[in-house]
């Protein structure tokens, strides 16, 4: 961007933050700011590069790479040679994480339940998924996804900023900056976070993956607790209710109103709407937190976790609340599928608790009208190996990291469903339409009415995008 | 400016192409400021310093380049644009058109005017400002000269008339003192200071103030914070688990090295290479913990090697962007693109970071190596000083030559050798049996601690262990250290010895963790510690009888790893101790400078009336001394492999650790001031950045200062100083406050000093629309900043205003109020928020406890320690909002700040004024304070009706609300309270 605009942008932002019309106007202050110049930070003209498809985004991260051999990607071939070394022309001397780094023997391992072909589109999914299953014709499988990063924390960061080293801005923080605040009183970008039941694992989530990096901070997600206030400090203090707030409010605001006139500063302006967005977030929280209004057919859909605060389930449904309301982007991340020694055991519990939520809110939006408009992407940060990871005739064996190659799917938002790219029959490497999180980005931003490569933040020197320098927008994935 | 002038241009070029007329009518172009950010930004990603990105062969980063003859045609030709392919190309409607259709990159109209301007003037060609020597400049003769108090004003004052605007009015004094305090302290005045510069606010009075704040401790506690952002400081590791790491006593450091305003050229040769001054202190060491503050990642699955190289990249970074405000980062994976910064520049600076002995991998027993022992506290610090000089007097009198003495005992040693070489012949080595080997996984009766006094053998019998649960252990090598298996056990070895006579023996043992020896069932070692094994760290001296004797060796491994280390030292007989006999059979030429000692030592605590006494009065001074140095911590720093250990470094192609390319010694980039030195250290490195002759060195510090000052710097990109980077809004103050600062030997007190003490810093933030339009981003300095304080500095004014502060300066990190769960939530329930208690509530926020995963939850929008950050980000959200009105401190703070202001005045208009006017350092206007007396008696009487409301308000915190006040008068005080540190004018510095 010209660094002019960007300047103008900057200044509109930071003194027009939160001048929504609903506070001003209930306060009785009008003539704040100006009108002209909202309607610029809400219809931003340089926001959209062209017609967008998708106006919300619901990203659901599975956190630990589940393994797309036993979920997604049908290989008969592993099967047929369950146990036996994998060949050296298919590995051909990649690296693997410190944990099967140094093991000898790579014997493959097949998938531990039946795949199958589902609905029209030929999609394989397997028996573990059944609800996946079930709506297989609305999703659009990318089969072909590879990464560069062997280790957890680097490859999640490289999914969601585009760098495998913290310190990018996150998707959702791009996309705040790109196309501006989404709505009043709820923040336009929020990420939530879970994990399975049986705690199998110890990723941590980063507040990074959904961290503004070199962006104003105002970009930056919010997170939704799974416990306590779900917005930090939402709660007035004991002993002052909703109504002595508002007064307290009404004071503060007249009172800073006040000083405005005397020393002329807009940003006194902002702080005046900041304080009545707070007021907005606290009524407007706890209505979205109160599943009292869902009809019981809905929440059956979710499942009996979606009762439990900070559940997955719990958040999927959060996340509709949430783009009903006006956010924009909401990330949910969900811990338990790094199963390198315990994949005949977790991975069906990991399946249990996901697979539902996951196809009731992708069926939840399509019976709403939202899917049209809303992207879903289900996603983890790598797949894992074709071999087996520990001694074949031990309990306690799984698969190890594998970034060469994984399967993630999308619904609605512009996305086109059926399946696109392929890999080798061990389902090892990419062999058709490889796609890297780059490619995945540039096409999500495409899909939101962005350009990547025009969505840039001048930091030290240089134009920065969520591309860096790559990223190919992927035609064929949108409808 | 630039702003400004390119507005100029645009609007020109609005009504009309860019017809000769116009283009003349436009004030003349400058290159550094109109034409190089053009090619810059336009066309150096193709034809600039990278090599391998650059196309056609052709460079316009350069003069030679730009200016010369290629394929019948001239790039540029000085005062002929319809001659320079440059302007044909520009505006070129065929394929032929620069850039090129499908770039991202084009040109407006404005700038192919600018550029066809450029040329037509001359095409004035200039190296980029930044990468030549501050000039030396006079500060230059305004005509208001009275308005200016320092030369700082004159420059600023120059540039005012010379585009017509007059300076601002001065702050009122109130504001003015508010403002310099939280500038140099982070905390507000107190109301008598208030009182005192409102009576007499003369120049005299404020320099007072000036000495004051600068001489405060508060004042090194305030400047730390730009530092602990720029260092990227914390007090975990970041990543899996995020270990918590000792990197406290560093930051004790920073805060008495600008106490003592040691001079910033002293201070970089510390941060950068303390360790390799001449006879470095233990403080010079520990200053070094600035390039140790990085992230570190000890995930499992982790390649050390990319972790190691990760960590030196940020170090190379961190040093780029604090010393010369440059960008090396881009120059990791290729040349950069606009500075003159090649990959190979970039892995020559990495060079000077790539020999310590780091090694990338995880923590070894709590520790990041290298590390050094610090004794954090200052008086131990003082009495080990004292003690070491006691202990080295008398050690030298107690060794001091005695030629009678020296002659006696030479007889005696002649006398004792033959008689033990008589012996120890006659002596057959004892013989070692095989090992035996039980491990015991049961968990003990409470944890690794129990299970080193619990015994799962009978361990004091002497009998030869039997049974299934014994194996042979041939994997125990002697001298070997031995590594085992991950996890919680103890573990039992168990072997005979065998000899012909009775004797001593002396052995050698190490393990993780704890361990005991038993030798014929008699306990003879016990250490309950937690370790990783090495060779030697554990001597024991076994009495052996003819015969069979039992040997039992017990080792607790508490997690992780566990392992042992066993090897037989010596045998002897007789009453002599190990030491004194292997000195006497060492060949007196030959012997060590121990071994003279400890003969001499004991030779003399035999011989000699009352050395005994003087050497126990030594030994007690000793134990001291090692109980003195067991409370060392142990903190990263830096230092050196030997030599021999060195290693090389290479061109990482896109910074792959794995794909090393051709080798590059340690040297400083070539578009700077050349190093001379071969092999250069970091030494040299910190010598040449500020040996007053680098061109950004003494820039990019003023710069940082202005900006911590006025919230914003004489360079905006405080990071980049490149050819990206803004222009600086006043360059020549820039300068001159540069080569000020070299030339007043670094001193950064005497540079705050200066700027507090202008009048360009003592202007009213007050503005009006019109000034505001003509310059929205202050870039003239025609009047003050009004900037929202940083969240840490919220917080310790809230504290201030209460009155609890505690002014405890330093010590380890301490946890305030947070809501329950944070830490358990991010890290799944591992690591556990333990909230302190009593002073640890109040202390300021440079105090709070660090995780880098997730930072203190009340400190909102600051720097995320994971990399280096120098520039200042302030956003406003309602987070922020609902931060200050609703979090336990800032509530407890309004209770402190009401029960104050309840105590200074006797009516409840006075006690508002007094509340306001601390918080704000004026009084309120009557429409203010009548606001709020109203609103105070509607509280007074919402909290008598509902004294459960005042109840569960006063509860808020862990301070018991004072006794004295009624409860309704208190909690409605509270609330006015809040309202007050709410206001925009409480939550801007003025």
């Amino acid at each position: 961007m010209n660094p002019l605009l960007q300047h103008a942008r900057d200044l509109t932002r930071r003194s027009l933050l939160g001048h929504g019309a609903t506070g001003l106007g209930a306060l009785g202050l009008t003539g704040i700011g100006s009108t002209a110049l909202e309607t610029l930070l809400r219809n931003d003209p340089t926001g959209c590069h062209h017609a967008p498809k998708a106006k919300r985004i619901i990203f659901l991260q599975q956190n630990g790479a589940p393994s797309h051999i036993d979920l997604f990607d049908d290989k008969p071939k592993l099967r047929e040679m369950h146990g036996q070394q994998i060949p050296n022309s298919v590995v051909g001397g990649r690296r693997f994480s410190t944990m099967t780094g140094g093991q000898s023997k790579r014997p493959c391992l097949g998938a531990i339940r039946p795949l199958r072909q589902r609905g029209q589109s030929g999609a394989t999914v397997s028996d573990l998924l059944p609800y996946t299953a079930a709506i297989a014709d609305d999703l659009c499988f990318i089969k072909s996804m590879h990464t560069t990063q062997v280790n957890h924390a680097p490859a999640i960061t490289f999914l969601m900023t585009g760098s495998e080293r913290p310190g990018r801005p996150s998707m959702g923080a791009w996309l705040s900056y790109g196309l501006g605040r989404s709505c009043d009183d709820l923040p336009t970008f929020v990420a939530m976070t879970s994990r399975d039941k049986e705690a199998s694992c110890g990723q941590i989530f980063y507040d990074y993956y959904w961290g503004s990096g070199f962006l104003p901070s105002v970009h930056q997600g919010v997170k939704f607790r799974g416990s306590g206030e779900p917005v930090l400090y939402l709660e007035n203090p004991p002993g002052i209710d909703a109504r002595l707030r508002r007064k307290m409010l009404d004071d503060l605001a007249a009172l800073n109103q006040q000083h405005a006139e005397r020393v002329q500063d807009p940003e006194i302006d902002t702080r005046i709407a900041q304080y009545e967005m707070a007021y907005q977030m606290q009524t407007s929280v706890p209505e979205l937190t109160d599943f009292s209004d869902e009809p019981e057919h809905v929440l059956a859909m979710y499942g009996p976790d979606v009762h439990r605060k900070g559940s997955y389930a719990y958040n999927c449904l959060m996340a509709r609340r949430l783009i009903e309301r006006g956010t924009r982007f909401v990330q949910v991340m969900h811990a338990g599928w790094d199963q390198h020694r315990n994949l005949y055991t977790q991975l069906e519990i990991q399946c249990r608790d996901t697979d539902a939520p996951s196809a009731a809110l992708v069926l939840d939006l399509q019976q709403r009208g939202l899917l049209d408009d809303t992207l879903v992407i289900w996603a983890g940060e790598f797949g894992r190996t074709p071999f087996l990871q520990g001694e074949i005739d031990k309990g306690n064996k799984g698969r190890d990291h594998h970034p060469y190659a994984f399967t993630l799917w999308m619904a609605g938002g512009g996305s086109k469903p059926g399946s696109y790219g392929a890999t080798d029959e061990f389902g090892f490497s990419v062999i058709e339409n490889p796609m890297t999180p780059h490619d995945l980005q540039a096409t999500v931003l495409h899909l939101m009415g962005l350009d990547h490569e025009r969505l840039t933040y001048r930091f030290q020197g240089r134009r920065y995008r969520l591309t860096d320098v790559h990223g190919q927008v992927v035609k064929a994935v949108m409808s | 400016m630039r702003f400004a002038c390119a507005l100029a241009t645009t609007l020109s070029l609005a009504t009309s192409a860019a017809t000769a007329q116009v283009v003349a009518a436009r004030p003349e172009v400058s290159f550094a400021r109109d034409v190089l950010p053009i090619l810059s930004d336009r066309c150096f990603t193709c034809h600039g310093p990278d090599a391998a990105a650059r196309k056609a062969d052709l460079r316009l980063d350069e003069k030679g380049s730009v200016f010369a003859r290629r394929d019948g045609a001239s790039i540029v030709v000085a005062g002929k644009p319809e001659q320079s392919e440059l302007i044909h190309r520009i505006t070129a409607s065929d394929d032929d058109v620069m850039p090129p259709r499908d770039s991202k990159q084009q040109l407006s109209t404005a700038e192919i005017a600018t550029l066809h301007q450029w040329i037509a003037e001359g095409a004035e060609w200039t190296e980029h400002w930044a990468f030549a020597n501050p000039t030396t400049i006079t500060a230059p003769k305004a005509r208001q000269a009275t308005w200016a108090r320092n030369p700082i004003d004159s420059f600023v004052l120059r540039k005012l008339e010379s585009v017509g605007i007059p300076p601002g009015t001065a702050a009122a004094p109130a504001a003015l003192l508010r403002r310099v305090s939280l500038d140099l302290t982070g905390l507000p005045p107190t109301p008598a200071q208030l009182d005192a510069f409102v009576n007499d606010p003369s120049d005299a009075a404020y320099d007072r103030i000036i000495d004051n704040l600068l001489a405060s401790p508060h004042y090194g506690e305030r400047m730390a914070w730009p530092w602990l952002e720029a260092s990227r400081y914390a007090d975990t590791d970041g990543f899996q688990n995020d270990p918590t790491r000792t990197a406290w006593p560093w930051r004790d450091w920073l805060v008495r090295s600008l106490n003592d305003n040691v001079p910033f050229d002293q201070f970089t040769l510390q941060v950068l290479a303390g360790d390799q001054l001449p006879s470095a202190t233990k403080e010079q060491r520990l200053a070094t913990g600035f390039l140790r503050n990085n992230t570190h990642n000890g995930e499992g699955g982790r390649i050390p090697e990319e972790t190691r190289i990760e960590n030196i990249f940020d170090r190379t970074e961190t040093v780029g962007t604090v010393w010369m405000g440059m960008t090396f980062e881009c120059a990791r994976c290729h040349d950069h693109k606009y500075d003159p910064i090649s990959q190979s520049d970039y892995y020559s600076l990495f060079a000077f970071f790539n020999q310590t002995s780091e090694t990338g991998r995880g923590r070894s027993g709590g520790k990041l190596p290298p590390t050094m022992r610090y004794v954090h506290d200052k008086q131990d610090r003082a009495r080990l000083a004292a003690l070491t000089t006691q202990i080295d007097e008398r050690n030298k009198s107690q060794r001091r030559a005695n030629r009678e003495l020296d002659r006696a005992q030479t007889k005696w040693e002649t006398a004792q050798q033959q008689q033990l070489t008589k012996s120890i012949q006659s002596l057959q080595p004892a013989t070692l049996g095989p090992w035996l080997r039980s491990i015991r996984f049961e968990p003990g009766k409470g944890g690794p601690n129990s299970m080193f006094a619990e015994p799962f053998v009978s361990e004091t019998t002497s009998e030869i262990r039997k049974g299934p649960d014994w194996r042979p252990a041939p994997e125990l090598a002697e001298g070997e250290v031995i590594l085992f298996g991950e996890g919680i056990y103890t573990d039992y070895f168990y072997r005979t010895i065998t000899t012909a006579s009775p004797r001593r023996m002396r052995i050698s043992l190490g393990s993780d963790d704890a361990i005991k020896v038993w030798c014929n069932g008699k306990l003879t070692l016990q250490n309950n510690t937690r370790r990783g094994v090495k060779a030697d760290q554990e001597r024991a001296e076994l009495q052996l009888q003819k015969g069979d004797n039992y040997l039992l060796i017990k080792i607790i491994n508490t997690g992780g790893a566990g392992g042992m280390y066993f090897r037989r030292v010596g045998e002897t007989v007789g009453d002599l101790p190990f030491d004194v006999v292997r000195a006497l059979l060492a060949k007196a030429p030959e012997r060590t400078d121990a071994q003279r000692a400890s003969l001499q030592h004991y030779y003399r605590m035999e011989h000699v009336d009352g050395f005994a006494t003087r050497a126990q009065r030594l030994q007690t001074l000793r134990d001291e001394q090692s109980k003195l140095e067991r409370t060392a911590l142990e903190v990263s720093v830096m230092d050196d492999l030997p030599r021999a250990k060195r290693r090389a470094t290479h061109v990482l192609e896109r910074g792959d650790y794995q794909q090393q390319r051709n080798e590059v010694s340690a040297s400083t980039p070539s578009f700077l001031p050349p190093l001379n030195r071969e092999p250069a250290s970091r030494l040299d490195l910190a010598r040449w950045l500020v040996s007053g002759k680098h061109p950004l060195t003494a820039r990019v510090a003023v710069n940082r200062a202005w900006q911590t000052l006025f919230g914003r710097g004489l360079v905006a990109t405080t990071e980049d100083f490149g050819r990206q980077g803004d222009r600086p809004t006043h360059p020549e103050l820039l300068d001159w406050l540069a080569n000020r600062l070299v030339t007043e030997g670094w001193d950064l007190k005497s540079l705050h000093r200066l700027i507090v003490s202008s009048s360009t810093y003592r202007q009213s933030a007050a503005t009006n629309a019109a000034a505001f339009a003509t310059d929205p981003d202050n870039n003239l300095l025609a009047r003050s900043a009004r900037l929202r304080l940083p969240a840490w500095m919220l917080r310790d004014q809230a504290l201030a205003l209460s009155g609890q502060l505690a002014p405890t300066i330093g010590g380890a990190p301490v946890r305030p109020y947070q809501p329950d769960g944070i830490w358990a939530e991010a890290t799944f329930g591992t690591i556990r928020y333990q909230q302190g208690t009593g002073e640890d509530l109040y202390r300021r926020s440079l105090y709070v406890f660090w995780r880098r995963i997730i930072g203190p939850t009340m400190l909102f929008d600051t720097q995320s320690r994971q990399a280096c950050v120098v520039k200042r980000s302030i956003t406003n959200t309602p987070l922020h909002a609902l931060t200050t009105l609703n979090e336990t401190g800032f509530v407890e703070a309004a209770r402190g700040l009401a029960t104050r202001a309840w105590h200074a005045a006797q009516t409840p208009d006075d006690r508002i004024t007094w509340l306001f006017r601390a918080a704000t350092a004026r009084r309120p206007t009557n429409i203010e304070r009548q606001l709020l007396t109203s609103r105070l008696q509607q509280c007074i009487d919402h909290f008598t009706a509902d004294q459960k409301a005042a109840d569960s308000l006063l509860a808020v915190g862990d301070t018991k609300p004072d006794a004295t006040m009624q409860r309704e008068q208190l909690a409605a005080f509270t609330v006015i309270a809040s309202i007050v540190l709410n206001l925009d004018e409480v939550l801007t510095r003025p």
